[in-house]
C-alpha cells in the first residue's frame, strides 16, 4: 500500500497541477489549496495516512469538474506518480528482447527468419515473441522498406512516451497496443486477443470493417465475449447505417454471434449484391423479397438482379408490384420467362414507361433533342403493349400499378408544345421524388437554357419546400401541446408598478419557449440529402434559428428570417462539395453571441488542417454553449467518441427525414 | 371614476409607507419566528451525526442506502471546509436520496429540497413580499414572506438544490454567494442574515446527460467539490435491491441476477439508460404481481410483466428494450 507523507503533499500537488496545464486542465492556485485542505480534513477525519488511490479520487473531486477533464486528471496523474518507474520496467524489458534477438540499437534487420531462428524450439519462441513486442511498441520499425531498430536515443524517447500512459509497463504497453489499434496502425494480431481487454471507448473508435475483422479473430482464438462485445457494436452501427466494406467477414461474424437480424442483413445485401444468394440461402429468398421494399432506391437497383433470379414467377410477380417503378429496370428478362405472357408483358411496358420519364427529364435539364427522341420512342413501345393488354388477365398483385402506368403513359405520351408544358406534366413525379433528389433535378433544371423552363423548375421548387415544410411542422407540432399565448401575471413586479403607479402595472411571467439554436449545416458532397432536409426543417422554425451557417471550405452566415423563398434561392444555387472545415464554422456561428445552444449537422469529417473540431467544441461548453450534433450513418468515429467525452450530444440519424424531426425538437 | 381615485389614492399611501419602510417597528426576531412557524414542524430536529463511519451505518439504517465509505467522507471533509458539493451522475444513481439523507444526518434536521427550474430566482427560495400585504404595510418585515434558502439559513439546516443545471446562470451564481459567505443579504429589508452554526451545508445534483439542460460554467464548477456516482457493480446493486424488497414474495437470486443483466445490457444499447431506481422499481413491482397471484415466490412471467410497464420509457427505444428482454428471458 503506497502512502504519502505530509511534507511531500504541496509537493505533489503543485507538480500534479503543472502536469494538468500541460495538458491544456487549467487548475488554479486556489484549487491547489482547497486541495490541500480537504486532503488534510479527509486524512484526519480517516485518522491516519491516505491510501494513493484514496488520495487521487479526493484531489480529482477539486481539479476534474467535466467528464473528459476526469481523463485528463488520470493522465497527469499517473505521469506525476509513476512514470519514472514504469520507464525502467519498460527498458529493462526492451534491452532484455534485444539481447534475446542478438541485434543492437540502430541495426538493420536482414532477414527476420535468421533473427527467430533458435536451436531449439523454446528459443525460437521466446525470439519470436521478443520481436513481436518490440514492434508492437514501435522499437522496431520499417524505414525505406527495411525492417530496423530504433536509434538509442529514439527509443529512449519512445519508451518514454508509452511510460507516461500508465501505472505499470503492462498496462503502458496495452495502452500502446489499444490506442495504435484505434488509429489503425498495425494489424490484428489474433493472439493478442486471446486475453484481451479492450474496453468501450476503444471498440466505439473503430470502423465496421475493423471490428468486423477483430470479431472474427477474437471469435477463433476463444475469445468468444470480445468477440460478442464486437458484433454487438458492429451490429448497433449497420442499423444506424454505417456499412462495412467486407460485407462477407461482417456477415460471418454477426451469424456466429446471433447479432444479426433481418433489417441487418438487408442493409448488407443492399451494400454489396455478392452476398444475396449466400443470403437468400439461409434467410430463405421469399423473405427477403418481401422486405426489399424498405430499402432505399440505390440499394434496392443493386440487389435486385440478384435475387429476382433466385425467386418463382410468383414471387417475382409479388416483389415487382410492391416496389417503385424506377428501379424495375433492373429486372432481368429472365425473370420474367414463367410469369405468364400478360404479366410478362406488362412489367416490360412499365420498365418503357420509367425509362421514358427519366429520359424525358434528362431532356428538360440538358435541352438535348435527342433525348426527347428516345424518351418517344419508349414510350411508343409501352403503348404499343398497353394498347393490346386486357388488364382483367393481370396477375393480383400488379393490378394496382396498372392504372399508374397507363396515367403515366398518357401525360408523357400527348404532343409536347414545349419544354414549359413537359415539366408540368412531369411535375407530379418530382414531387413525389425524395426531396434532395427532387432539389438536385430542379437546382439542374434552374441551369436550363430555356428561362420558361428555369421559372418553373422555381416555382415546382417552391411548392415543394412549402408542402414538405408544412408537412413536416404539422407531424411535429402535433406532438407537443401548445402552451398558452400569456403566461400567469407576474405579481411582484406587477405589485412594484403598481405602487409606482406606473401606467401598465400588469407584467406577465414570459412565456417558456424554445430560447431559438444556431443550426451549423455541412455542405460536403455526402451531405446533401441531410443538409437538405436540416435547411427545409430551418425553414419551417425560421422563428426559433437564430443563426443559420452554411459551411464548406467558408462560411456563409445565412439570414434566415428573410423567409423560405432566400431558402429556396439557397438551394437551388448551393455549391455542395469541397473541403470542410468545421471548427471555423463553429466558431463563426457562435461569434458574438450569449451562449446557447448550437446544432451541428455533419459528417464530422474535417478535411482541412486547422483546429480540431473538439477543441473548438470543448473550449464552446466551457463558456457555457450546449452543442448537439445530428450525423449520418458514415462519419467520423474518432471524433464522435471525442466529442460525446466533452458533453456534446451525439445523435445519429439513419434517414435525411429523420435529420428533420431530430432537428425540430431543438427548435420547438 | 370614484374607485379610481379611491385606488390612486391608496397607491400613493403605499408609496410612501415603502419610502419609510425602515421605520416600520418591527422587532428584528419576527422573521425567524416566522421561519419557525412556517417551516419549524417540518424539521424534526434531532442529534446530528457528522461521524462518516457512524453516517455510513445509519444511511444504510435508516435510510436504506448503499453509499460508498470514500464518498461520505469526502463529502464530509468537504463540509468541514465550507465548500458545497456537487453531485452528478445518470438519472437513477441515488443521488437526490443520498444527498437528502446526507444532509438530514449532518445537521441533525430534514434537509430542505429545492428542485431547480429554469425560471427560479432569488424570490422563490430566499422571500418575497406577499402582494396585498405589500401595498397595505409596505415592503418590510411585515409583508415578507421567507422561502426555503433564507428558512435553512436561519433554522442551520441543509439544503439539496436538485438538478441545478436546470436553473439560470444567475440564480447559480446568487446561489455560490450566498454558501460561501454563508449568508444572505435582502435588501428590500436592509438587513443580513447569517448562518449560525455548521449545520447549513449545500449539495447539487445534476445529470451531465440531459437533454434539456444547460451546461454549467466554470466559475460554478470552480467553486464545488465535485462527487460522481456510476452504475454500482453487480453484486452491490442485487445488494440495493435486497436491500428495498420486502422479503416475501421471495424473489430468486437467479432471476434478480438476470434482471440486473438485462440492465447493464441496457445501459449499453438503449437511450434512455435505466438505473438501480429503476431495478428497484422493476422488482417491486414483479413482487406486487406475484403477491395480487398470491404467491409466495416470484415467477419469470412476473419479472416479465413488470418490465413490460418499468422498462419502456421511449419509443425509440421500443425495439431494443424488446429484443433484452426477450434475450435474457427467453419472451
Ligand atoms: N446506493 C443506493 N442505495 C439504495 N438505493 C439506491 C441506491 N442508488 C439508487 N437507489 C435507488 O434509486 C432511488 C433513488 O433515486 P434518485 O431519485 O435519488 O436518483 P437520482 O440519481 O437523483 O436520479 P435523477 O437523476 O433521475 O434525479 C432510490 O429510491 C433507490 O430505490
Ligand atoms: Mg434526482
Amino acid at each position: 500500500m503506497k502512502t504519502v507523507g505530509r511534507g511531500k503533499l504541496s509537493d505533489l500537488l503543485i507538480r500534479l497541477a503543472h502536469t494538468c496545464r500541460k495538458l491544456g486542465l487549467n487548475v488554479g492556485t486556489s484549487e491547489i489549496v482547497e486541495a490541500e485542505r480537504i486532503l488534510e480534513t479527509y486524512a484526519s477525519l480517516k485518522g491516519g495516512k491516505l491510501r494513493l488511490a484514496e488520495m487521487r479520487e479526493v484531489v480529482k473531486a477539486v481539479f476534474a469538474k467535466r467528464v473528459h477533464e476526469e481523463r485528463v486528471f488520470e493522465e497527469a496523474w499517473s505521469r506525476v506518480t509513476s512514470s519514472n518507474e514504469v520507464f525502467r520496467e519498460l527498458l529493462d524489458k526492451v534491452e532484455e528482447h534485444l539481447r534475446t534477438l542478438r541485434i543492437g540499437y540502430g541495426e538493420r534487420i536482414y532477414s527476420k527468419r535468421a533473427l527467430v531462428e533458435g536451436a531449439d524450439k523454446a528459443t525460437r519462441e521466446r525470439r519470436r515473441r521478443a520481436y513481436r513486442e518490440l514492434k508492437k511498441m514501435g522499437i522496431i520499425v520499417r524505414r525505406g522498406g527495411r525492417e530496423v531498430v530504433l536509434p538509442r536515443r529514439a527509443a529512449m524517447r519512445r519508451i518514454a512516451e508509452i511510460s507516461r500512459k500508465a501505472h505499470s509497463a503492462s498496462e503502458a504497453l496495452n495502452r500502446h497496443w489499444l490506442s495504435s489499434l484505434e488509429e489503425g496502425r498495425t494489424s490484428i494480431d489474433p493472439e493478442m486477443l486471446r486475453n484481451a481487454e479492450i474496453p468501450d471507448r476503444t471498440l466505439n473508435r473503430l470502423g465496421t470493417d475493423r471490428l468486423a475483422e477483430l470479431g472474427m479473430k477474437a471469435w477463433r482464438v476463444g475469445n468468444k465475449k470480445l468477440a460478442y462485445r464486437a458484433a454487438k457494436r458492429l451490429a448497433s452501427l449497420v442499423t444506424s447505417g454505417t456499412l462495412p466494406k467486407d460485407t462477407e467477414t461482417t456477415i460471418q461474424l454477426l451469424q456466429l454471434t446471433g447479432t444479426g437480424n433481418l433489417e441487418i442483413y438487408l442493409k448488407l445485401a443492399g451494400a454489396d449484391p455478392a452476398v444475396v444468394s449466400r443470403m437468400a440461402k439461409t434467410l430463405g429468398p421469399e423473405v427477403l423479397a418481401s422486405h426489399l421494399s424498405s430499402l432505399d432506391r440505390e440499394s434496392i437497383k443493386r440487389v435486385l438482379p440478384k435475387l429476382a433470379r433466385l425467386l418463382s414467377p410468383d414471387e417475382t410477380i409479388r416483389l415487382v408490384g410492391s416496389l417503385p417503378l424506377d428501379t424495375l429496370a433492373r429486372l432481368p428478362r429472365s425473370a420474367l420467362k414463367d410469369t405468364g405472357r400478360a404479366n410478362e408483358a406488362f412489367i416490360t411496358a412499365a420498365r418503357h414507361v420509367s425509362e421514358a420519364q427519366n429520359l424525358a427529364l434528362r431532356y428538360l435539364e440538358t435541352m438535348n433533342e435527342a433525348y426527347l427522341n428516345y424518351a418517344l420512342h419508349e414510350y411508343s413501345k409501352a403503348k404499343e403493349i398497353l394498347d393490346n393488354l386486357d388488364p382483367r388477365r393481370l396477375a393480383p398483385p400488379l393490378r394496382p400499378l396498372y392504372s399508374h402506368v397507363r396515367s403515366l403513359a398518357e401525360t408523357l405520351g400527348r404532343p409536347t408544345s414545349s419544354p414549359r408544358d413537359l415539366l408540368l406534366r412531369l411535375a407530379p413525379s418530382i414531387s413525389r421524388m425524395d426531396l434532395h433528389q427532387a432539389f438536385r433535378l430542379l437546382s439542374n433544371l434552374y441551369t436550363s437554357p430555356d428561362p420558361e423552363v428555369r421559372r418553373e423548375a422555381y416555382r415546382l421548387a417552391q411548392r415543394i419546400w412549402h408542402a414538405r415544410a408544412t408537412l413536416l411542422k404539422s407531424t411535429i407540432l402535433r406532438k407537443w401541446r401548445k402552451t398558452g399565448i400569456r403566461g400567469r401575471v407576474e405579481l411582484r413586479e406587477t405589485v412594484y408598478r403598481m405602487v409606482r403607479m406606473q401606467q401598465e402595472p400588469l407584467v406577465y411571467r414570459r412565456r417558456r419557449r424554445s430560447p431559438g439554436i444556431v443550426l451549423v449545416v455541412d455542405r460536403s458532397g455526402s451531405m446533401v440529402p441531410y443538409a437538405t432536409w436540416a435547411i427545409l426543417t430551418a425553414s419551417a422554425f425560421s422563428r426559433n434559428v437564430r443563426r443559420l451557417i452554411l459551411f464548406g471550405e467558408d462560411v456563409d452566415v445565412i439570414e434566415v428570417s428573410k423567409g423560405p423563398r432566400r431558402l429556396v434561392d439557397l438551394l437551388l444555387s448551393a455549391r455542395f462539395g469541397g473541403y470542410t472545415n468545421i471548427s471555423a464554422a463553429m466558431l463563426e456561428a457562435t461569434r458574438d453571441l450569449p451562449p446557447a445552444t448550437l446544432v451541428l449537422i455533419s459528417d464530422l469529417k474535417q478535411t482541412v488542417q486547422a483546429e480540431s473540431p473538439v477543441r473548438v467544441a470543448e473550449r464552446l461548453i466551457r463558456s457555457r454553449w450546449r452543442i448537439v450534433v445530428v450525423a449520418p450513418p458514415s462519419r467520423d468515429l474518432i471524433v464522435e467518441e471525442a466529442l460525446r467525452e466533452r458533453g456534446v450530444r451525439v445523435e445519429v440519424v439513419r434517414t435525411p427525414w429523420e435529420t428533420g424531426k431530430r432537428l425540430a425538437r431543438y427548435l420547438w | 371614476m370614484e374607485e379610481q381615485k379611491r385606488l390612486a389614492e391608496e397607491l400613493v399611501e403605499a408609496k410612501q409607507r415603502t419610502v419609510s419602510r425602515s421605520e416600520a417597528k418591527v422587532k428584528a426576531e419576527t422573521i425567524l419566528e416566522k421561519v419557525k412557524s412556517i417551516y419549524g414542524e417540518l424539521l424534526e430536529p434531532r442529534e446530528p451525526v457528522r461521524n462518516p463511519e457512524e453516517m455510513v451505518r445509519r444511511l444504510r439504517q435508516d435510510y436504506r442506502l448503499l453509499v460508498d465509505r470514500e464518498l461520505v467522507y469526502l463529502v464530509v471533509a468537504a463540509f468541514l471546509n465550507g465548500r458545497p458539493v456537487l453531485f452528478e451522475g445518470p438519472p437513477g444513481t441515488g443521488k437526490t436520496e443520498v444527498g437528502e439523507a446526507i444532509l438530514s444526518l449532518w445537521s441533525g434536521k430534514n434537509a430542505f429540497v429545492l428542485p431547480c427550474s429554469e425560471n427560479y430566482d432569488e424570490y422563490r427560495v430566499i422571500g418575497d413580499f406577499h402582494p396585498l400585504m405589500a401595498m397595505k404595510y409596505g415592503f418590510n418585515e411585515e409583508s415578507f414572506i421567507p422561502r426555503p434558502l433564507l428558512a435553512a439559513v436561519l433554522l442551520d439546516a441543509g439544503v439539496l438544490v436538485d438538478e441545478i443545471r436546470r436553473s439560470s446562470e444567475e440564480f447559480q451564481n446568487m446561489l455560490l454567494d450566498i454558501v460561501d459567505k454563508r449568508r444572505i443579504i435582502v435588501p428590500e429589508l436592509r438587513r443580513v442574515f447569517r448562518a449560525k452554526g455548521l449545520g447549513f451545508q449545500v449539495i447539487f445534483t445534476s445529470n451531465p446527460e440531459d437533454i434539456a439542460q444547460n451546461e454549467l460554467s466554470d466559475a460554478f464548477l470552480r467553486r464545488v467539490v465535485r462527487v460522481k456516482f456510476t452504475y454500482p457493480s453487480p453484486e452491490r446493486e442485487a445488494e440495493i435491491v435486497r436491500m428495498r424488497l420486502s422479503s416475501t414474495p421471495r424473489l430468486p437470486d437467479h432471476l434478480l441476477s438476470t434482471m440486473i443483466e438485462c440492465v447493464n445490457e441496457l445501459r449499453s444499447t438503449a437511450t434512455h439508460k435505466p438505473g438501480p431506481a429503476d431495478t428497484v422499481l422493476w422488482a417491486q413491482l414483479a413482487a406486487k404481481m406475484a403477491e395480487l397471484r398470491g404467491s409466495s415466490t416470484v415467477s419469470l412471467d412476473d419479472v416479465v410483466s413488470a418490465a413490460r410497464v418499468v422498462l419502456f420509457k421511449r419509443d425509440e427505444d421500443a425495439d431494443t428494450v424488446e429484443e433484452v428482454v426477450e434475450k435474457f428471458f427467453g419472451k
